[in-house]
């Protein structure tokens, strides 16, 4: 493989990790503080994708400027809905068997599949182009949104770190994730932050079907195909863990885009293989020991 | 590619002169066809015909409803509720109204109690649809040896469907496979021999994608055995990024490139890709499945790649026959866009032909027998049946029940101003003596 090559497709490989880092941190933030695996998490990813196409494509037109403004309302549309999803739906079953939130999250996807196909239709949904242009590699090119997209997912990583490490906010919350009894015995409001994380969570969904759908093509049910990998991711990384969310993007990514190259016929299987050696060694994930030892 | 740029116009053009020719055939052949259009109310006795029975014709319809391609089985329920509005308000089938009832192929395992649940329990005499060809090859048993019905595939397009046996109640509208890529050989062969070098394949990771590169690679080795044939790619459904794959094929020095990507993955592939510069050295680039609407909705005015010859084929386009000549097409594609809003795909004309497929086999086989025929009445006369659909007439091969009609190539272009999508433009077609195999014949193993 020439050099030039190479660059590219580790290029390609960082940014398929991006997107899977996007969508799986939300995932696995949501079901490490509240331990709800929220299956809906997909769904809300294409509704971040069809309000992004409708704010920078249909209301605004595609720029830079209208982008921005598009994630701000993927981020607060779907976070909000976030909210409505835990206070009103969620609630009422957390001191039911687990297997009621799992149906109710499962539910969700279908409704919120129907209630994309009734406000924007059942047809294909995409940007008149990707935004941007490209950076050539010898022969090769790197659209500058594949470089955006690495960008804001290291943003989005570095953000986490300074909510959950400086905010008194992200403390607490860590808190209620370490012992819910306790918090609560301390004083601290653990509804609210139940509400808090959660829209935390599917915002960042919001945001990666936002960042996402530039490049692809949103339909109804794409969220679907989307959140399969990403459970991998979180299987890999640990439940719960943003680092691990992370680093199991980073491993899904490259793995997925060097065994492609050089071994196709395991580009998809290797990654379950992964996944099935880890979690045969390390039940909870690279990084998702610690948590369960704190609690 | 410049030099014998001339010629191949030339060579287009007189394609062209040809479709024409064979449009205004039709056209004209056609142009007695009962006009359809919704609103238009006909007074049919719905007595007098003795032995129809009172309670409507129960037809069932299966295909994704849900789900990524839930679009399909939208867009062939709208078409499928527009034939019936029509009949319907017309009359009817000899006076006898149509009622539908359906079911989602997405509910995947399911698939098969949902048809016998539709026949059995719901009523239907009856059953069209079937997006996936795996679902259509689980069918074949139950259709042939337990519900015994006509069964009118329009969408799933593997050949080993109506290729491989002679079923007795399945029957298949819509083309398959195997002609588009055996058309697809013969026009590189006749616009680019000695232009184009090395041959690489990208495809969706299941049968349908080995099966139209076996196809498409064994028909041109056999036409241009120079060639050379790259170790063919296959990235799994609903990818999303495929980057790597697009530096693959761009290191590899292809310059012709075949696909048999669709939907949503075609889209997503062909803006990356243009996004990636690929065309800057891929300069042939076949897709069988590009003619779709939806896709090239998907792909936009804005991504139509200049400096490579971009083609697309499918198993309908909207523009042909062309509407001047051929109205029956004009009058589909002007009612499912009041209806839907969009250009129909594919999978709306062949689930529309379907519907007026079982109208004209019931009515021909009602002429023979005098009452309302049973159904090996209806097989029989869907055997041969040749049904106006918007695609042109459509024949029904009585040796494998496989639809006959054109099949198109046509060359990407801006679609712009008149087209929110682009469009195919420099169509070639073949007529299916052409390019369709022999009968229960196939070059994919059964």
């Amino acid at each position: 493989m020439d050099i030039n090559l190479f660059i590219v497709q580790f290029f390609n490989a960082l940014f398929f990790a991006s997107i899977l880092f996007l969508i799986s941190s939300g995932l696995s933030l949501i079901y490490g503080i509240m331990k709800i695996l929220n299956l809906a998490h997909g769904a809300l990813y294409m509704l971040g994708a069809y309000v992004t196409f409708t704010v920078a494509i249909l209301w605004l037109g595609m720029s830079w400027y209208s982008m921005l403004l598009a994630y701000l309302a993927s981020i607060l549309v779907v976070a909000g809905l976030g909210i409505f999803i835990e206070r009103v739906l969620l609630k009422p079953l957390y001191n039911k068997p687990q297997d009621l939130q799992l149906l109710l999250t499962f539910a969700l996807i279908f409704i919120l599949d129907d209630i994309v196909k009734m406000i924007w239709g059942a047809q294909y949904r995409a940007f008149p182009k990707i935004p941007g242009w490209s950076i050539p590699v010898g022969d090769y090119q790197i659209p500058i949104y594949f470089i955006l997209t690495v960008f804001i997912a290291i943003g989005v990583g570095l953000f986490l770190h300074w909510f959950f490490t400086r905010t008194t906010y992200g403390k607490m919350v860590r808190a209620i994730s370490y012992s819910l009894e306790t918090s609560s015995i301390l004083g601290i409001n653990t509804d609210r932050l139940f509400a808090l994380s959660f829209a935390l969570g599917a915002g960042l969904a919001g945001l990666a079907g936002g960042v996402a759908v530039p490049l692809y093509t949103a339909s109804p049910g794409m969220g679907g195909d989307a959140i399969v990998l990403s459970f991998a991711v979180i299987v890999i990384g640990g439940m719960g863990s943003i680092l691990g969310a992370f680093v199991g993007s980073l491993i899904v990514g490259f793995s997925r885009v060097f065994m492609a190259i050089l071994f196709p016929v395991f580009e998809i299987a290797l990654i379950y293989v992964i996944m099935a050696v880890i979690l045969m060694f390390r039940p909870t994930g690279l990084f998702g020991m610690e948590m369960r030892e704190r609690r | 590619m410049t030099e014998v740029s001339e010629s191949r116009r030339d060579w287009v053009k007189l394609a062209g002169a040809g479709v024409a020719g064979l449009a205004v055939g039709y056209g004209l052949g056609f142009l007695t066809a009962p006009e359809r259009v919704v609103e238009k109310e006909v007074e049919v006795p719905t007595e007098g015909l003795p032995g129809i029975p009172d309670e409507p014709l129960k037809i069932g319809y299966i295909y994704f409803m849900t789900g990524t391609l839930g679009t399909y089985g939208t867009n062939a329920a709208a078409a499928i509720e527009l034939a019936v509005e029509e009949i319907n308000n017309n009359g009817g089938i000899l006076g006898r109204k149509i009622e539908l009832t359906s079911k989602d192929e997405a509910d995947r395992e399911r698939v098969l109690d949902n048809i016998s649940k539709m026949v059995q329990d719901e009523g239907a005499e009856i059953v069209v649809g079937l997006d996936s060809s795996g679902d259509a090859l689980k069918v074949i048993p139950l259709v042939e040896e337990e519900l015994q019905i006509p069964f009118i595939v329009t969408h799933a397009a593997t050949p080993k469907l109506t290729e491989c046996a002679k079923r007795k109640y399945i029957f298949r509208i819509s083309m398959y496979e195997e002609p588009i890529d055996i058309m697809a050989a013969q026009l590189v062969k006749e616009l680019y021999e000695g232009e184009v070098s090395v041959v690489a394949n990208i495809g969706p990771d299941y049968a349908y994608g080995y099966d139209s590169w076996a196809i498409f690679s064994g028909k041109l080795k056999e036409l241009m055995p120079d060639l050379e044939f790259l170790e063919p790619i296959y990235t799994p459904l609903f990818t999303t990024d495929y980057g790597t794959y697009i530096d693959q094929i761009k290191g590899s020095g292809a310059d012709l490139l075949f696909s048999s990507l669709w939907g949503g993955d075609a889209a997503t592939f062909f803006k990356q890709a243009v996004a990636k510069g690929l065309f800057d050295s891929v300069k042939v680039y076949m897709n069988a499945m590009l003619g779709a609407t939806d896709t090239l909705e998907a792909i936009g005015n804005d991504n139509v790649p200049t400096g490579v010859d971009v083609w697309g084929s499918g198993r309908y386009w909207f523009l042909y026959p062309p509407h001047d000549v051929y109205p029956l097409n004009k009058a589909f594609v002007e009612n499912f866009r009041r209806k839907t809003g969009s250009y129909p795909p594919y999978v709306a004309a062949t689930s529309y032909t379907a519907i007026y497929a079982v109208k004209k086999a019931i009515e021909t086989a009602y002429v023979m027998k005098g009452s309302w025929p049973e159904v090996d009445d209806i097989v029989s006369a869907l055997e041969g049946l040749t049904v106006p659909g918007p695609m042109g007439p459509v024949y029904i091969r009585p040796e494998d029940h496989q639809g006959l009609y054109d099949v198109f190539w046509g060359r990407l272009k801006k679609g712009s101003p008149t087209y929110p999508m682009p469009i195919l433009d420099d169509l070639v077609i073949y007529p299916p003596g052409k390019v369709f195999p022999e009968p229960l014949t196939t070059m994919v193993s059964c």
